[in-house]
């Protein structure tokens, strides 16, 4: 799951589930979710994760017709799906750091479990290592027996790239429409 | 240091941090159910729909704000959000998407499973069913760009993916993002790789599950050579009897090979097969509106590309043909007859088009050095008999006794041109002794040195093959199989030193950049078939400085035909090389009778024996 905030402060959510090669299966996304200046004063700081936890998150995810195994969130979106995330396990929050010495326990949410940093293969030519921290929840070690198998066959970070990529575009499409 | 803020504002941010974080776990409730339904989506169909895209209902949140809790507000606020609580805690979402159609199983085996779930197999066929589609979605656009990018994927793909230069890279991206596209690089930048690894990426990403690639004989075997090599595919070639084939183009998966003629024959079976890509390289099939060129672009098909490195060598209306092909009406059939300007052909053409050439991208490609054409005297008994049958011809034309047709004028000339190769009864050839001495220079001065020898006749072959049987030929040409092809191509990769070979089999898609002597024994029709031959050699991969010759026999036919071919050239340069190829028989369609009976006109120049 990977959100994206337009210039106009429209906030879009996007949910790609795709098979362990990468390949995608299914894409639901959101037109843009424009806060007014009375909930963005009433909600603060916790706009963002009341959006995604009570609206983008459930729209999105209920949605979907193919059930994903696990649920992923990059560390930009964690503020928006992060609870989201925490309530639908088995789910996992990556995290791409330079240094492994910066892979400490972590938590998907503000009020979620601490997790250990688990080592994931990236599949790019960089340096850079990839850890998960997987709130399994009550399935047994679903979410990284996933993980395990998917990260053989695919770049598990560039999925995020590409949902924002078609989330920015969905924006300037959406804009166009209301000019035009 | 940090500075802290006054008093007053701080009071301020602690009473909103107190309002904001405290308030709306206690004012409002969660939802238990949303109000819309959750939106449906369209299940994919048995048919070859690659997307199925669904618009969805609003689904709204309504939060609801005890009365109480605004006690505490402050008045203006408090007034606000009574005034506005039934929309407070409402987001609308609009939910949009798309449900991908994967291509991993074979039709049949989807149609069975519709069959088993009860799925209404009635249902549109995708190219019917887009127009809908963005309708009801206006995002649908956009959804390809969440397949993995190209890059992504070569990694796992075969080692030589790794050696790709930039601009190939830029190729494979630009054939896995068009449906519609036509890749005219220079020959010998790799067409060929590019395409196979944009293929093979396709059916990773499992969008395309059945491919044709249309090209020559004689590069069949190239094809199924390169496919694996670059990209890691087994491709198979369509051939043997009919029945043969008729099994084949049923039962081979993944990427087939086959030849215009061969899906011509086969054509009603062609139709009935899925295809998702069709791939024409070497688009001079394309450029009549002949039978061939009818059948092709009547296979049902998702994608469009070509490959081509030479897409126009005599009209600009030949482009409009060939783009009838990848993107099916982009010129009107007035317009493919006579083609509009310039300017309007090439916008049109653009955004399906790439085209790059040597000199751009491959600046470490040692250079291709082409010398005019060396002008030869023919020999006593050569040159007797030349003018004998010239004069003979005009004479019998002259005086009315010989009605000439299109037909037998092309017959004379080419009987003419043959005299200037060689004289069949005294075997005397000034051409053949010069490049003789040439070859021994070539062969003395560096061990590793290797020649190709370029001529439209088979006698002409044979004739040399005979007169040169020190240099040990090799002979390639159209009328040998498939595999004797492939087994000369490999002896003279590793041992020969010389290859003869006929321009019309040989001068399209080979690689043989171990040559880099090339000479053109003869005059063909067509400026772009002598260009596309001697850059069999000058291609990705030459390590030496390619040296390209050809010969004109002074006073004859042969002259004057190149003249035409000079200005042929330069026309070639104005709508392709801006943007960014035609066969013997779309050439000589061209030429006028008069034209042709003009060729034929004895040459008033004397030739240096005529004198002796």
């Amino acid at each position: 799951m990977a959100h994206y905030v337009s210039p106009q402060r429209a906030y879009y959510g996007g949910i790609l589930v795709t098979n362990a090669k990468g390949v995608p299966r299914e894409f639901r996304h959101s037109e843009g979710v424009r806060p007014t200046k009375l909930q963005e004063a009433l909600y603060g700081d916790s706009l963002e994760l009341s959006l995604g936890l009570d609206a983008l998150g459930p729209a999105l995810y209920d949605a979907l017709q193919l059930r994903p195994d696990v649920l992923l969130v990059d560390a930009e979106s964690r503020q928006v799906f992060g609870s989201f995330l925490d309530a639908h396990p088995p789910a996992a929050l990556l995290v791409v750091y330079d240094d492994p010495e910066k892979a400490f326990a972590d938590t998907i949410s503000p009020e979620g479990n601490l997790l250990g940093a688990r080592e994931l293969q990236l599949k790019t030519p960089s340096k850079d290592r990839l850890f998960a921290y997987i709130e399994e929840g009550d399935s047994g070690g679903a979410g990284f027996r996933a993980l395990a198998d998917a990260q053989k066959g695919m770049n598990l970070v560039s999925p995020f790239q590409r949902i924002r990529l078609v989330l920015a575009q969905v924006a300037e499409t959406e804009q166009d429409r209301k000019k035009g | 240091m940090t500075v802290s803020p006054p008093p007053s504002l701080r009071w301020r941010r602690g009473l909103r941090w107190w309002f904001l974080h405290r308030l709306p776990g206690q004012w409002y409730r969660r939802p238990p159910v949303r109000e819309a339904p959750i939106p449906v989506l369209d299940r994919p169909s048995a048919g070859a729909v690659p997307l199925i895209t669904c618009s969805a209902t609003t689904v709204r949140f309504d939060l609801r704000a005890y009365a109480e809790s605004l006690v505490v507000l402050p008045l203006p606020l408090a007034f606000d959000v009574y005034v506005k609580a039934p929309s407070l805690g409402r987001f609308d979402v609009r939910v949009f998407g798309i449900l991908f159609r994967t291509r991993e199983r074979p039709s049949d085996e989807i149609t069975a499973a519709a069959d088993a779930f009860g799925i209404d197999r009635s249902l549109p066929h995708a190219r019917e069913l887009t127009a809908a589609a963005r309708e009801r979605n206006p995002y649908s656009g956009l959804y390809a760009q969440l397949y993995p990018p190209p890059e992504e994927v070569t990694l796992d793909l075969t080692p030589d993916c790794e050696r790709l230069h930039n601009y190939q890279v830029e190729g494979i991206r630009f054939l896995v993002e068009h449906e519609h596209a036509m890749l005219a690089d220079d020959m010998g930048l790799g067409k060929t790789a590019q395409c196979s690894i944009a293929t093979a990426i396709l059916m990773r990403s499992e969008r395309l599950r059945r491919v044709l690639i249309i090209c020559p004989k004689s590069l069949v075997y190239q094809w199924l050579d390169e496919a694996s090599r670059w990209a890691g595919l087994i491709a198979r070639p369509i051939e043997g009897t009919a029945w043969e084939r008729c099994h084949q183009w049923a039962n081979y998966p993944g990427v087939v090979v086959a030849t215009p003629n061969i899906v011509l024959n086969d054509i009603e079976v062609v139709r009935k097969q899925d295809f998702d890509l069709v791939v024409c390289d070497d688009v001079s099939m394309l450029k009549n509106p002949g039978k061939i060129t009818s059948a092709i672009r009547s296979i049902p098909r998702e994608r469009s590309w070509c490959l081509s490195g030479t897409p126009l060598e005599n009209k600009p209306e030949d482009l409009a043909n060939v783009m009838e092909f990848v993107h099916k009406g982009l010129f009107s059939a007035d317009e493919r007859e006579v083609a509009p300007p310039l300017d309007v052909v090439q916008a049109r053409v653009r955004p399906f088009f790439l085209r790059r050439r040597k000199t751009d991208v491959l600046k470490d490609l040692p250079r291709k050095v082409v010398g005019e054409p060396v002008t030869l005297h023919m020999r006593s008994h050569q040159l007797q008999a030349y003018r004998r049958a010239e004069r003979q011809r005009w004479e019998s034309y002259e005086s009315g006794s010989l009605t000439l047709t299109r037909v037998h004028v092309f017959a004379l000339i080419n009987e003419l041109l043959q005299i200037c190769s060689f004289h069949k009864e005294s075997g005397e050839s000034a051409k053949a002794e010069e490049v003789g001495e040439q070859l021994e220079i070539v062969f003395d001065s560096d061990a590793s040195n290797k020649a190709i020898i370029f001529t439209r006749w088979i006698d002409t072959l044979h004739f040399l093959e005979r007169r040169w049987c020190h240099f040990s030929p090799l002979v390639y040409h159209g009328g040998m199989s498939a595999g004797d092809r492939k087994d000369v191509l490999e002896k003279f990769r590793k041992s020969a030193r010389l290859l003869l070979m006929s321009v019309k089999a040989a001068g399209r898609g080979l690689n043989l950049q171990e040559a880099s002597y090339v000479y053109h024994f003869d005059l063909t029709w067509n400026p772009m078939d002598q260009r596309q031959a001697e850059d069999r050699c000058w291609r990705y991969g030459q390590k030496k400085t390619v040296f390209v010759y050809s010969y004109v026999q002074k006073g004859t036919i042969e002259e004057r035909i190149h003249q035409v071919l000079r200005r042929k050239s330069v026309m070639f340069g104005d709508y392709v090389d801006t943007l960014a190829e035609d066969t013997d028989e779309t050439v000589k369609a061209k030429w006028s009778i008069e034209e042709l009976i003009e060729l034929l006109r004895p040459s008033t120049i004397p030739s240096r024996s005529s004198d002796l």
